[in-house]
């Protein structure tokens, strides 16, 4: 059986963690979860070559985001991060390092998430109609 | 106006404060390192705008910082947004010339009003309600054609524009704003019906799909909001056409039923000379003209 890629998911809510494991799986992804920053740091350092993809939501329990995905990116091979925001649009951002960022703004659809995931240039292995 | 750094990662902010910015240099940095190698070529102090969602607030001699949207820090000042332009000048004038500058221990602790931290965390978890309730309808709806599905799922697309209002109407100010004016409209007729005790459908045709104004949006909301409300009747219908030829934006709002003139409280003539705009009015309709 073909593995599935997978994707790292970091959001304290669960409902959302549920959510996005729902809309992951039909668009045939695998999905890691972590309700903190540092659970989900230490899935990445465990995952990382494997990881397709990261969705980071702003606001953590244990600190912003932004944070984690500092770290993130200092891993050998740092997956892209899209993160969950409730306030900036779906964009990209560039940083100094040449590093993108990306925007999913809540509430966001499987057909949004999907578009997401296009712009940070995942595979899609179910893709939508 | 002193200079002015603004450290975030959200593009959104940046639009944002560019946009309220009153002074000459506002530079914008994406990481701490880039805000101490900006301030080593800077001759003069200035104001650290720090968006505490992305960077916790850095020690920079000479640079005081405020923090924006994330969390606040202890002892230093916060706004939030949507950022308010004379909240973010008091702010810098007392920074600059309060006792801030004058006490040795750095800023006074000044903490943000529990009641709006209260307000932003409800709006934040709202907005994750909707999005769970949202995402999985539609969800459920690739799988099954039940059409009460359907009413939730427009319920829910409701529920979020409302939040969305919610979040822009409880700000109390609204930036100026270049915005465009079909998805405005567009955004805002559903609510239109609560000033016609829901008897009346409202439409809206634009000639065309790019039609921007840059104006105060709350005066263009609080004007239309009594236009609106004068519209004798109720109507049935209730019909909005906006156009634009050349620099001019023309929005008119006709009616059925009772043609007599709407009568219109004195404060209209005010927002209508503030937005710089004029006001014609005739049987059954009323236009606003914008150049």
């Amino acid at each position: 059986m073909e593995n599935r890629p997978i994707i790292l998911l970091i959001d304290d809510d669960a409902a959302i963690r549920r959510l996005c494991s729902r809309m992951l799986q039909r668009l045939g992804f695998d999905l890691v979860e972590a309700e903190t920053g540092a659970k989900g740091l230490a899935l990445a350092t465990e995952h990382n070559e494997s990881l397709s993809a990261i969705l980071l939501d702003m606001n953590l329990p244990d600190g912003p985001g932004q944070n984690v995905a500092r770290k993130i990116s200092e891993l050998p091979e740092p997956p892209p991060v899209i993160f969950f925001t409730g306030t900036a649009t779906t964009e990209q951002t560039v940083d100094e390092n040449g590093q993108a960022h990306y925007f999913l703004k809540k509430p966001f659809t499987k057909a949004s998430l999907e578009d997401v995931l296009r712009k940070v240039e995942v595979p899609i292995p179910t893709a939508s109609t | 106006m002193p200079v002015a750094l603004l450290l975030t990662l959200d593009p959104g902010l940046e639009r944002e404060l560019d946009e309220l910015w009153p002074g000459d240099v506002l530079l914008t940095l994406d990481s701490e390192e880039a805000v101490r190698r900006a301030v080593e070529t800077l001759e003069d102090d200035g104001v650290l705008l720090v968006d505490t969602s992305c960077f916790p607030p850095p020690e920079v001699p000479g640079f005081l910082p405020i923090c924006i949207s994330g969390d606040p820090a202890a002892g230093l000042p916060f706004l939030e947004r949507p950022l308010r332009r004379q909240e973010l000048l008091s702010w810098i004038s007392f920074l600059e010339h309060g006792p801030a500058r004058k006490a040795s221990g750095g800023p006074s602790p000044i903490l943000p009003s529990p009641f709006a931290e209260f307000q932003r965390d409800t709006v934040h978890d709202l907005n994750n309600q909707l999005t769970t309730l949202q995402g999985n309808l539609i969800l459920l709806q690739e799988e099954n054609n039940d059409p009460a599905l359907e009413d939730m799922a427009v319920a829910a697309q409701h529920a979020i524009r409302l939040l969305q209002w919610m979040e822009w109407l409880g700000a109390g100010e609204f930036p100026a704003a270049h915005f465009h004016v079909p998805e405005f409209l567009t955004q805002l007729l559903p609510l239109f019906d609560r000033l016609k005790n829901r008897h009346t459908e409202f439409t809206l045709q634009s000639t065309s799909p790019e039609i921007f104004l840059t104006l105060d949006p709350q005066k263009f909301l609080s004007l239309l909001l009594v236009l609106t409300h004068a519209v004798p009747g109720p109507p049935r219908n209730c019909s909005f056409a906006l156009d634009q030829t050349g620099n001019s934006v023309r929005l008119n709002c006709s009616w059925t039923g009772q043609t007599s003139l709407p009568e219109l409280p004195g404060s209209v003539e005010r927002w209508t000379q503030a937005l710089r705009a004029t006001l014609d009015q005739g049987p059954g309709s009323w236009t606003l003209m914008f150049s």
